[in-house]
Order: C-alpha cells, then sequence, then structure tokens
C-alpha cells in the first residue's frame, strides 16, 4: 500500500489540466465509502456474494472544474477480488479469477470494466482492501474512465439491427434480458427498441467469439476483442 | 289625384303554372296599366337589366332594355302597355322597370315599377369524372379518398388522370324550378379549356332531372399537368341545338401525371399529387423529378396543397410525436417530420410521375461515434482531456439525447447551438444531434428534402452539414443520470460519415 499525499495528487490533477493555470494548494479528496450492499455476482461455478460500496469522486476536469461524480467498488470476500471503477456500471460477473463490470449502452455499446486487483492474504485484510481501494480511487481520481474498455457491437449488428426503419429518434439502451453462462462463456441477452433479440458470448479474455441475431448465428471474423477507451496504461 | 301608370307585372307567354315562371326561349311580358295614355308610352328596364336575386348565372347588364309602346290595348279604365322580352338565363330575377307617358293630364308623368320573374332551366348540380385512366386520391386529412362526386355547389374534389389518356364526366342537371317541365329532352354540352370540352349529348329529362354521360373531345397533353381549375362551362339547347342556354359551370383542379402512380405509391395523398404536379410541363420522368424537387430545394419551406406548413423537427419541438412517414406527415395536425417523413414525402411525390427513389441511411463511420453533430455550432473550452480527440462535453437536458426542452442560452455544455442549418420551415431545426439520418437517392443524386439540398456523397454531406461526432460513455452517463452527456470531437481528415446504400 503506498498512501498517496497531498502533493501527488496535486500533480496528477494539474498534469491532467490542459490549461496553464495555477493549481491552488488544496487538501486530496478521499473516499468516503458508504454502506455496503450485498449482491450476487455471477461465476461459471455459481454465484457469488460480493460487497458494493459507493464514494463521492470529486473529479476535477480539464478545465479544472470539479464534477460530482461516483466511484463504485466491489469486493468479493471468497475469492479476495477487487473492483474499482467509475459508477457507470451496475452489473458484474466474474471470468478467470477477475472481477468484470459491464453495462449495454445504446448503439449498442458494451462496456466493460476490468480493474481487478486481487488481494493477497493478510491478517488486516481490512487494512489491505481500504490501501487498495484507496490507490486506485487516486487513480480514478486522475482519469475516471481508466479502467473502461468498449465492444462496440454495432461491428456484428450493424448500425440498423436494433433500429426501428425509418425512426430517427436516438435509441434506448437495448434492453438486457439476460446472463448466464455456457460453458463457462459468459453470455448476454439483450433486446432492442424494435424487438430484435439478440446474445453474444464471451471468452475467458472478454472477447467476443459469438453472436445471435433473432435466433440466427451472426458469423464473425475473429473474437471481437474490446478496446481501451483512454490511451493511459491501466 | 290619378297616377298615369299605377301598376305592373310579368305574364309568360307560355300556358304555365305560374304566370311568373318561363321556360327558356319564352318570351316574358310586362305590362303597365297606363292611365289616359294620350301619347306614346315608354317603358325602361331602369337597371339596365333584371337584378338576379337566384341565380348560378351572370346575366349581362347590356344593353339596357328600352322598349317604346304604341298603341297599347283599351280598357275601360285605361290602357295596358306590355312588352315583351327574353331573360337569357335560368334563375329568379327582380326586374325594376320605369314606364313613361308622354302626355299624362295628371302627374306625376312616370312611376318606378317592379316584379319578379323565374326563367326555369337545367343547372348543372353535380359531377364526377370517370374514364380508366383516373385515379383515386387520398385526403390529406386522413378520412379516405375523395368520392364522387368531385363537384357540386358547394364541394370541388381533385381528380386525377394518367396523361395523354382521355376522361369522362357524368354530369348531373337539375330543372329550376323543378315542378317545370321544359320539354322531355335536352341537349347538353360541356365547353372546357384547350379542347377539354364534352360534345353535344341529347339527355333525356326525368322528373326535373337530367344526367349527361360523355367523354373529352381530346386527351389531356402528354405531360406532367395541373388544372388549376378545370373549369367547365355547361350550356343545354331545348330546341334541338338552336340556342343554347348557361347551365351552370363546374370547376374542379386537376392532375396529370406521366404514369398511373396508383401502381407507384399507395401514399397518393393530395399534397403528394400536388408536389408531383403542380410544378407542370415534364415529359419525362426525369424532368419531373427536377420539377417536383423546385418544390423542395432551398429549403423551399414545403407546404400542404392548401398552403398548411409542414416542419422538420418545428423548433420548440423534440422528438416526441414527430411524424415518421407521408401519411402521418400529412394527417397529423403538427405536421411536424423527422428526416424519415420527408425522404418518404419525396419518394412518394416523384414516384407520381414513374420515378424510381431509393431510401439512403446515413450513419457515421466510425463503431466509436454514437451521433453526429448537424450545423451550426460553437465550440468553448473543452472539459476533457483523457478522450482526445473526444474532448468537448456535449449535455443534455434530459436523460435522452434530445435538444428539447433548450437549456438557456442554448448551451449544451461546452457547446451552443447556433442559428442553422435551415430545414422545411425551420430556420434552426429543434433537433441536430443524430444516430441516423435518412435521405433519397434518385437518378442518380442523393437529395436531402429535408434541408432542400442534394449531395455528391458522404464527404460533401459531411462538407455541407456535419459539425461533430459524439461518443457514449458509461462513466459521464451512470445508471440513473438525469443529464445525458457526449463527448464530442470535430470532423477530421477522413470522412467520418457513410451512406447505405449508395446511389448506383
Amino acid at each position: 500500500m503506498r498512501p498517496i499525499g497531498k502533493t501527488s495528487w496535486l500533480a496528477i490533477s494539474c498534469a491532467i489540466s490542459s490549461f496553464a493555470v495555477p493549481c491552488p494548494a488544496q487538501e486530496a479528496p478521499t473516499p468516503k465509502w458508504g454502506q455496503a450492499q450485498q449482491i450476487s455476482v455471477p461465476a461459471p461455478d455459481g454465484n457469488l456474494q460480493g460487497l458494493l460500496r459507493s464514494s463521492p469522486l470529486p473529479w476535477k476536469n480539464a478545465k479544472g472544474e470539479i464534477e460530482n461524480r461516483t466511484a463504485m467498488s466491489l469486493y468479493i470476500p471468497q475469492r479476495n477480488l477487487l473492483w474499482l471503477g467509475n459508477a457507470g456500471y451496475s452489473k458484474f460477473f466474474l471470468l478467470n479469477n477477475k472481477i468484470v463490470a459491464w453495462n449495454l449502452l445504446a448503439g449498442p455499446t458494451l462496456f466493460v470494466s476490468m480493474a481487478t486487483a486481487s488481494i493477497p492474504q493478510s491478517p488486516d485484510m481490512e487494512s489491505v482492501v481500504k490501501g487498495e481501494l484507496g490507490r486506485r480511487y487516486t487513480r480514478l481520481l486522475a482519469n475516471d474512465l481508466r479502467y473502461d474498455y468498449r465492444i462496440p457491437l454495432t461491428l456484428i449488428f450493424g448500425r440498423f439491427a436494433f433500429a426501428i426503419p425509418g425512426d430517427a429518434t436516438p435509441a434506448p439502451p437495448p434492453k438486457v434480458t439476460g446472463f448466464s453462462f455456457d460453458n463457462g462463456h459468459p453470455v448476454i441477452a439483450f433486446e432492442g427498441q424494435n424487438g430484435a433479440k439478440a446474445a453474444v458470448t464471451l471468452d475467458r479474455n472478454v472477447h467476443v467469439i459469438a453472436a445471435t441475431l433473432r435466433g440466427q448465428p451472426i458469423p464473425l471474423a475473429g473474437p471481437l476483442k474490446p478496446e481501451k477507451i483512454t490511451p493511459d496504461e491501466e | 289625384m290619378t297616377n298615369c301608370v299605377y301598376a305592373g307585372t310579368f305574364t309568360g307567354s307560355g300556358s304555365r303554372a305560374s304566370p311568373s315562371v318561363a321556360c327558356p326561349g319564352d318570351l316574358i311580358t310586362f305590362s303597365a296599366w297606363v292611365v289616359d295614355s294620350g301619347g306614346t308610352v315608354t317603358i325602361m328596364n331602369t337597371d339596365g337589366d333584371c337584378n338576379v336575386t337566384t341565380t348560378t348565372n351572370s346575366v349581362s347588364a347590356t344593353p339596357q332594355w328600352t322598349w317604346s309602346v304604341n298603341g297599347c290595348s283599351d280598357s275601360s279604365r285605361g290602357q295596358v302597355c306590355s312588352v315583351a322580352f327574353e331573360l337569357p338565363n335560368p334563375g329568379t330575377y327582380t326586374c325594376n322597370f320605369t314606364a313613361t307617358v308622354a302626355n299624362c293630364p295628371d302627374s306625376p308623368l312616370q312611376m318606378n315599377l317592379s316584379a319578379s320573374a323565374t326563367v326555369a332551366g337545367l343547372v348543372v348540380s353535380n359531377v364526377s369524372f370517370t374514364g380508366t385512366s383516373e385515379f383515386n386520391i387520398l385526403q390529406d386529412n386522413g378520412s379516405g379518398q375523395y368520392s364522387a362526386p368531385h363537384w357540386t355547389p358547394t364541394n370541388s374534389s381533385p381528380v386525377g388522370y394518367v396523361a395523354n389518356t382521355t376522361g369522362a364526366v357524368t354530369a348531373v342537371f337539375a330543372m329550376v324550378p323543378t315542378n317545370l317541365a321544359c320539354g322531355s329532352s335536352v341537349i347538353i354540352r360541356g365547353d372546357g379549356p384547350n379542347g377539354l370540352s364534352i360534345p353535344a349529348t341529347t339527355c333525356t329529362v326525368v322528373n326535373g332531372a337530367a344526367t349527361l354521360n360523355g367523354t373529352f373531345s381530346n386527351a389531356f397533353p402528354n405531360q406532367v399537368g395541373f388544372l388549376n381549375p378545370l373549369t367547365i362551362n355547361w350550356n343545354y339547347s331545348g330546341d334541338d341545338g338552336y340556342t343554347f342556354h348557361p347551365a351552370g359551370a363546374s370547376a374542379n383542379p386537376v392532375y396529370i401525371t406521366l404514369t398511373n402512380p396508383v401502381t407507384m405509391t399507395p401514399n397518393l395523398y393530395r399534397t403528394v399529387l400536388h408536389l408531383a404536379c403542380s410544378n407542370p410541363g415534364a415529359t419525362t420522368s426525369n424532368v419531373a423529378v427536377a420539377n417536383t424537387w423546385a418544390l423542395f430545394a432551398g429549403p423551399a419551406n414545403v407546404t400542404t396543397w392548401n398552403g398548411q406548413t409542414l416542419y422538420y423537427y418545428e423548433p420548440g419541438h423534440g422528438f416526441a410525436g414527430t411524424c415518421l412517414d407521408t401519411a402521418q406527415l400529412l394527417t397529423n395536425a403538427s405536421h411536424n417530420g423527422q428526416c424519415g417523413a420527408w425522404a418518404h414525402l419525396f419518394i412518394d411525390s416523384v414516384a407520381v410521375n414513374g420515378a424510381a427513389a431509393n431510401w439512403v441511411n446515413i450513419a457515421p463511420v466510425s463503431a466509436t461515434d454514437f451521433a453526429f453533430l448537424i450545423t451550426n455550432w460553437s465550440f468553448r473550452a473543452a472539459s476533457f482531456s483523457n478522450t482526445p480527440p473526444y474532448t468537448w462535453k456535449l449535455q443534455f437536458a434530459t436523460p435522452n439525447m434530445d435538444m428539447v426542452p433548450i437549456p438557456s442560452g442554448n448551451v449544451y455544455g461546452d457547446l451552443t447551438s447556433l442559428t442553422g442549418t435551415s430545414g422545411q420551415n425551420s430556420t434552426t431545426p429543434a433537433e441536430k444531434v443524430f444516430n441516423l439520418h435518412f435521405i433519397v437517392c434518385c437518378n442518380g443524386t442523393y437529395y436531402d428534402p429535408s434541408y432542400g439540398v442534394t449531395y455528391e456523397d458522404a464527404a460533401d454531406f459531411e462538407s455541407k452539414a456535419v459539425t461533430g461526432y459524439g461518443e457514449l460513455l458509461p462513466g459521464d452517463n451512470p445508471p440513473g443520470y438525469t443529464n445525458l452527456i457526449l463527448r464530442v470531437r470535430q470532423p477530421s481528415g477522413s470522412v467520418g460519415i457513410y451512406f447505405d446504400p449508395l446511389c448506383p
């Protein structure tokens, strides 16, 4: 665990600003995790229990303005796995000993966040988890999309598979209709605004390896892998 | 004191139920009872012509009728002096006369007299257009087809024919007044412009009405046309065609198409026909497309046939309730359409004259680009630096990608919506951020009816219309978000738009 101090936070936040404005001396925000919510996390060998928490994330944008965002963390005690990311995710599964947070937005585009830390066993687990949360929270302060990936499903289904013909009204997010594992592969099923039902199957690296639309398989040129949203390295 | 002239009446010359009713061709007699004429009696129609009180025909105001009456008949109390004349048109008249006695021993020497007369005759009561090339037209109000009869004294419906074909009519005439039988058969003809006449046809008068089934003497011109209106002046004769009398006129808008539009589009609304034909003269489908496009281009601020405004995203109104196709655009009271409705309207309009037009989808090339922004926008300092080149924040007032409600100052995060680009009847359309856009391919040209412009290709579209592209990210829009946020980039070197399918 490496606590981050006032100087290092300022260095990060000032560094990401695109304007040469002097950064005033101020305290680095610290996470204020709320009450843990117990959730069930699907895994290939059965569901696991996880503890979901949220904390305010006063993220400073390029103009130096504070945007009040939210950080989320999920800890699975049975496996000592910890995930932390922005609050854009509401669904999770366990794959290849990693927590995968995911969300399906309009497009449709599948977003995943895979910043999983495996916490070593320690007599003071609470302290270790807290330390890791603090370290990742600080990273998130610098770049709230740091751990985000996207899989544009339009590359598989095209732009119009879920659109209502002739309707330019922006499409809402697809409705997620199911999540399951098929031989250890996550399968996400969803339905577009036009009623078309589809599903994508992921491999252990969260690459899309199979897809169906209206019950028919969609041929893929190869596995479709997630692309990182921000240029920095995890 | 005794008036020289003290009474005047009409008397029909024939044997009629009412002495003041005459059949066409009958002489009507006006009689003035004159006391002690002592000389020439003059009866003058002082209003030049009889005032028409009930008629469907106009009456010539000239010449002024003046008759000098000599040798009036004797009477025990004076003399009856009469003049006979013929009122030219069917109808009911009130006629004013002045009767003057040259040497009247008492005053006054003259008196104004009036009397009413009705001239019976045939008056057109309804007209139905028929013929093998006549096609049905849908009403814009969604209440179905215009039905026969197409013309009555209180209604004039549009009629459609295919060019270079011959139309026909069924016209019904009523005897007015109905209780008068002026012969058992009549000859009726309809005089229209440019040889579009109905030849004289013998018709039987049955129960006070006559029905004419006739065919136009000439075919409609072999080109797109709009007769606005086609007026037919109806005339009839009760004397085997020796003299004809007016029987009223009918007037109908007539649309003439190059091909039978029923086979090309089911959306044969009157406005669709109007857009296809009201800029007439085309003899080929290609020219017809150009003439129709002239009614969209600019944008020309398209209206319905009767001038109702049709909108492309009417300012102040968002996506909700917008019309998606021709039928909705024309029949919904809002008349507020998306691009798809405008594309359909143009496709249907050019199809009327036989042009095949194809629907073209427009979308961003990159899967990253969730949306594109139509001009005009101004960009302020960017909020984001971690997702270049998507650095500007585009923030909506609701969770939806909808520019309505409009934020204060038209400020949407880092971007401000400026005036333009104009759409049909929208200087600045209410919506300028889209996932998709729909245009039309016809004869190798991309037509965008929504904005009234054409494009050479996707690059031309981007150059003319696109200000930026937006991506959608979950971190900006967590579950339960209230203001949708896109991260926006400006167009770069490579074209960010594609057309599907391409114009052949």
